[in-house]
Order: C-alpha cells, then sequence, then structure tokens
C-alpha cells in the first residue's frame, strides 16, 4: 500500500533549510528545521563516490524531500559547503544550490566545508583534514568547534611545520601587545582579531607554559613532528586525517569523515534566523588553475 | 501557437556560459556569457578557467535569458542541457545547475547532445528541417560530417577530423603569424585584404589514396605544419611575411576541403539540404564557398546567423523543443555529463 506523505507543517518563523555539501567524496544533501531556539535534522542523504557527485546529489535531494513529506516550495534558505574540496565536485554542490536558490527565490549561505566537521567535532583541539589529491590535504584547527587555522592546503607530512609557523608568528604578536596573564591575552587579542583569536590565544597561552610549541629537535624529525602536532590538536577528523592519520599522531574520529548537514546549517543558523540576505556562492579554491601561458613556439624548420 | 512548447536550454559545454528560451521554432532569449578573454594569454582553452567562470556566470546569465522572453521559470515546460560531448568540468557545471533549476520548479530535464543542438539551432532561423539532411559541424573542438535522418533519434556519423579541429587550425596559424585568440574571426578579417590563391597550400586527406580510406574525414595538422614552415622559410630568408595573403591562402585550404567534402557527401547519400553550424561556419568565405558550390548541384545550403554557429543557449533549447514536440521521454534526475557523449544519443534515455 502506498501512503500519500504527510504535508508538513511548519510555524511562522520556522524555516526548513536544506544543506548541500561535495566538497569531500561524500555527496549530502540534509533536511534541517530552525527555529527560534534550536535545529532539528529532519532527513540527510549521504553518498560516497568521488566521482558521482554529478549523478547522486540531485536524486538525493529529491529523496530526501520525499522522506521528509517535503516539496521544493517548503524551503526557507539553502546552506552549501563552500569547500576546499576537489574542484570538480565541489562545483556541482554549489551549481545546484545556486539554481535551486534563484529558482526558488530564497537566500543562499555559504560556510567553510571544513567548519562543518570541526563544529560536529565538538569540545577540544581538532585538526580537520580532507583529501586535497595530488598527495596533499585541505586543512583546518579548531578549538570546542570554532576555527581557529585554516583552511590551508599542504603536503600532509608539512601540515606540521604550516601550524608551528602560523602559531609562533601569532604567539609573538600577542605577546608584544599584551601582558602575560591569560586574560589580557585574549583581551588584546581580541581587539586584534576577533573571537577565534581570542580562543587561540588562550590555547597558546596554556600551551607556552607547557612548553609544547618546541623548536624542531634535530636529529629527531619525525619524532619531534609528531609530538608537537600531538600538542597543539588531540584529535583529527576528515576523511583526509583517516587517509594520512599516522603523520598526524594523533586518534582520528573515524565516524567524522564528512561535513553533516546540521552542522552545516547551525554555522548559518545566525544568518538565517535574522533573515539575513543570502550571498553569490563562490568556492574556496585555495588552488590557482594549473595552466600555463605558452612560451616560444617550436619551430617547424630543422 | 500557444501549445507549442516553451524550452529553456542551459549550455556549458566549452567556455561560453549560454542559456536560450525558445517557443517550438521561435527563439525568445538566447543570453550567453563568454570567458574567452580569460583564456587568450593561454592560446586555448584552459578547462578550469572556463568551469570557474560557468560558475560565475550561471545565475546571472540564466536572470538575463527569462528577462529578455519575459517568462518566468513556472511558465517553462522544460529545461535541456547539454550533457555532452565537451569538458568534462565544464559541462558538469550546466548539468548541476540544471537539475537545481528542474527540483525547484518541478519540471522535466533533458540531458542532450551538443553536436545534435548545433543542427537543431538551424530551425529557429530557417524553420523546420528538411530532413535527411547532411550536417557539417565546424568548431574549435569539433569537425564533423553527419547524416541527420531524424533528429531526435540519433545521427550518423559519416566523418570527422582524425587530428585537430577546424577551428583549432584557424586559432594555431593566428598565434603563429601574431593576429591573436581566438584565430578564425581574426583570419576572416585578415584574409579579406589577401590573395587567396597566392600559396598553394596542402589539401588533407584529398589524395585518391586518402580518399579510399578517409572519404568524408578531415585532417588540419598538415596544413598547419606547411603553413608554419613557409612562414618560417621567409622569416629566415629575411623576407617581410605576407600575413593577408597566408591568412588567405590557409583560409581557401580549409574551405575548400570542407564544403568539397560536405557536397560528396550530401551527393554521395542523395541529399538535398546541407546545415552548417559551430563556430567555424561563421567563416564569410566558407560560407559564400559552399552557397556556390552546392546551387550547381540544387542542394540548399542552411547556415544559421553567426551568433546561432558559435556556442549558446539557444541551441540546447532548440534541440529540447524538437525532443518535446516529439514524445521524447525526459531524462532521470541522475543524468550524467558525458564528455564523449556518441552521436547515436541525442538526448540521455529516461
Ligand atoms: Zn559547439
Amino acid at each position: 500500500m502506498v501512503r500519500a506523505a504527510q504535508p508538513r507543517r511548519v510555524r511562522v518563523g520556522d524555516v526548513l533549510v536544506l544543506a548541500l555539501d561535495t566538497a569531500t567524496p561524500a555527496s549530502t544533501a540534509a533536511l534541517v528545521e530552525v527555529t527560534a531556539d534550536r535545529l532539528t535534522g529532519v532527513a540527510e542523504r549521504r553518498t560516497v563516490d568521488p566521482r558521482a557527485h554529478g549523478e547522486k546529489l540531485a536524486p538525493e535531494i529529491a529523496a530526501t524531500l520525499a522522506e521528509a513529506g517535503a516539496r521544493t516550495g517548503d524551503l526557507g534558505a539553502i546552506v552549501a559547503g563552500l569547500g576546499p574540496g576537489p574542484f570538480t565536485g565541489l562545483r556541482v554542490g554549489l551549481a545546484t544550490a545556486a539554481s535551486m536558490g534563484q529558482a526558488l527565490g530564497i537566500p543562499t549561505y555559504g560556510v567553510c566545508s571544513l567548519d562543518g566537521i570541526g563544529r560536529a567535532a565538538g569540545p577540544g583541539r581538532v585538526l580537520v583534514a580532507t583529501d586535497a589529491r595530488r598527495r596533499e590535504v585541505y586543512f583546518a584547527t579548531y578549538v570546542d568547534g570554532v576555527r581557529v587555522f585554516g583552511p590551508e592546503v599542504a603536503k600532509p607530512a608539512d601540515v606540521a611545520d604550516v601550524l608551528g609557523q602560523a602559531y609562533r608568528k601569532r604567539t609573538s604578536e600577542a605577546a608584544e601587545s599584551a601582558a602575560l596573564s591569560e586574560s589580557e591575552i585574549i583581551e588584546s587579542a581580541t581587539a586584534m582579531a576577533g573571537a577565534d583569536a581570542a580562543r587561540l590565544a588562550a590555547v597558546l597561552a596554556r600551551a607556552e607554559m607547557e612548553a609544547v610549541i618546541a623548536e624542531p629537535d634535530e636529529g629527531k624529525d619525525d619524532w619531534a613532528k609528531t609530538s608537537r602536532t600531538a600538542t597543539v590538536f588531540d584529535r583529527a577528523a576528515g576523511e583526509g586525517a583517516l587517509k594520512y592519520g599516522d603523520l598526524f599522531g594523533v586518534p582520528v574520529e573515524e565516524h567524522l569523515l564528512y561535513p553533516p548537514g546540521a552542522a552545516l546549517v547551525a554555522l548559518a543558523a545566525g544568518r538565517i534566523r535574522s533573515g539575513a540576505p543570502g550571498e553569490q556562492l563562490t568556492p574556496l579554491y585555495l588552488r590557482r588553475p594549473d595552466a600555463v601561458e605558452p612560451g616560444g613556439r617550436k619551430p617547424v624548420l630543422t | 501557437m500557444p501549445d507549442e512548447p516553451l524550452v529553456l536550454g542551459i549550455e556549458t559545454s566549452c567556455d561560453e556560459t549560454g542559456v536560450g528560451i525558445v517557443r517550438g521554432h521561435t527563439l525568445l532569449a538566447d543570453a550567453l556569457a563568454s570567458s574567452v578573454d580569460q583564456h587568450a594569454r593561454f592560446g586555448g582553452v584552459v578547462p578550469e578557467v572556463a568551469s570557474r567562470a560557468h560558475l560565475e556566470a550561471l545565475v546571472p546569465t540564466m536572470q538575463r535569458a527569462l528577462d529578455e522572453a519575459k517568462v518566468t521559470l513556472a511558465d517553462i515546460d522544460a529545461i535541456a542541457v547539454t550533457s555532452g560531448p565537451g569538458l568534462a568540468g565544464a559541462l558538469l557545471v550546466g548539468v548541476a545547475a540544471a537539475k537545481g533549476y528542474a527540483l525547484a520548479a518541478d519540471k522535466p530535464i533533458y540531458g542532450v547532445n551538443h553536436l545534435a543542438a548545433h543542427v537543431a539551432v538551424d530551425t529557429l532561423e530557417h524553420g523546420p528541417l528538411p530532413e535527411p539532411a547532411v550536417a557539417m559541424l565546424v568548431s574549435g573542438g569539433h569537425s564533423s560530417l553527419l547524416l541527420v535522418d531524424d533528429l531526435t533519434n540519433g545521427v550518423e556519423p559519416l566523418g570527422a577530423t582524425i587530428d585537430d579541429a577546424a577551428g583549432e587550425a584557424f586559432d594555431k596559424v593566428a598565434r603563429l603569424l601574431g593576429l591573436g585568440f581566438p584565430g578564425g574571426p581574426i583570419i576572416d578579417r585578415t584574409a579579406r585584404e589577401g590573395d587567396a590563391a597566392s600559396i598553394a597550400f596542402p589539401r588533407g586527406l584529398t589524395a585518391p589514396k586518402d580518399l579510399a580510406a578517409h572519404r568524408f574525414d578531415f585532417s588540419f595538422s598538415g596544413l598547419k605544419t606547411a603553413v608554419a614552415r613557409w612562414v618560417e622559410t621567409r622569416q629566415r630568408d629575411g623576407e617581410p611575411v605576407p600575413v593577408a595573403d597566408v591568412s588567405a591562402s590557409f583560409q581557401e585550404a580549409v574551405c575548400d576541403v570542407l564544403t568539397a567534402k560536405a557536397i560528396d557527401a550530401c551527393l554521395t547519400r542523395g541529399v538535398r539540404t546541407l546545415v552548417i553550424g559551430g563556430g567555424v561556419a561563421a567563416n564569410s568565405r566558407l560560407r559564400v564557398l559552399a552557397e556556390q558550390r552546392a546551387v550547381k548541384h540544387g542542394i540548399e545550403v542552411r547556415v544559421p546567423r553567426p551568433q546561432l554557429c558559435t556556442d549558446n543557449g539557444a541551441m540546447v533549447a532548440a534541440l529540447g523543443s524538437r525532443l518535446v514536440a516529439a514524445g521524447v521521454a525526459p531524462s532521470r534526475l541522475d543524468l550524467p555529463a558525458d564528455s564523449a557523449m556518441p552521436l547515436t544519443s541525442v538526448s540521455v534515455a529516461g
């Protein structure tokens, strides 16, 4: 027996939000209800196939809507993961989100796909890394779900150095302009660069006391890298972390490899609730197109 | 006729982002955004640059098309999109967007063949296409001769280039002569000041032994090399290069082979209609020569105006309209982009 889906009842002020992400091998479509005080996951579908975003995403959206008994006309906003991620797949999600937003006349909001994983990872110091192909990862670091560094792209073995340099730079900037007490560092860092920097400063203040951001130890390079990264983050998430996990020397959250729809919506909840204007969805490419200007033509006369 | 289908077409197979809207055979809108300037310094289309530009241009181009046609997406009967052949990443942007529009507005979607769309666009200018017809499609990406029995049902490939596309040869020769990119329009203009009979450049695949194996195929690589050799010899000898004469003679060699083989295909298959499409169809010499040769054999040549010859959304809409009218089933939402889509499939089966 086929039972017609019950029409959804959405209260005035509540917004049914479609979340899309194709920045990793996963094609994700999710429906999340955003009310004044909470987010409720309604339905979510995901297919993991790095070459099939173009084929999988649209049927997933249709299936997610059907599962929720909703129609596209019920949607109030679309949130899309802007990457970073392999470009071809990434653009599938953004082209779909942008066209649906235009057709429905609803706002589209972009969020960093890595932030979705970082947000979902919860409290603590977390490295999020996804596969950038060419033996590189896209990565960012998070403290209690908030990004403190990145997104960046690097070889997995260079992540520790990139982070170490960035953290040392920020430490010295913070130290110059603030007293040594942790609270003052937070204050000045907030003035300098907002809440993210404040959280970072707090971590660094603690880290400095423990002397964790050590100089590279000559002769014990691998050991030193592992021990340094292990003190800047104590967990890693994302399919890039799983792939290159040995290099980071911290436990990998194997259940958290792709950006969950609800976390993506949570990142845009403030804008959704305030009815902020939508934005054009521009990918976080991080890499320039591979294109070389032609040099001199090779002569045919020999 | 209000009963004719209102169809929207999306094209992103190369460097043009096109959205066209037609009602039956009537063109209502043809909005286009081109990334050609971004490719100029690379001397050819860079796929990643093209894909990025498509994503940026799609929404505004769609808006312009809807405004121009004075319709909304809700009024549209079907959405057609180029699903191949073309650049894989570029195709995917258009296909994904088309699916988004189809999903949001609850419309059927047709993934269609870019080459068949080049043939279908002629109906917007000259009305229904008499079938069977021979179609010659010549551009920077393709050079083929096709037999069209029933456009909604598949197309029989008669021949194609075995190396460079015709448009590619124009680009390479233009670069060699320091004229810029894209080469087609520049060579066409430059050639008007030159003597087409001044240099005898080779006609590829026209020798009797080549004709036996490649009667309807083309080859432009040898021609390009011959032009390079001629120019370099002049330079080596310290003589000035007569750019206009080289352009005219090169263009003549290309147009001579193209039209000779197209007319031969018509005569061999007993076809009285020749349709020419693709960017090179905008070439003024090709149009004149095809007409001159066809008229001797009672063959009608149909060439759409230049804006419709180059890649655009209207051609995709025109083919979509034809498919809807013929009652062809739409594609499914999981339709793939197929960079090597064969001519045997005019649309992706539902
Ligand atoms: Zn074309």
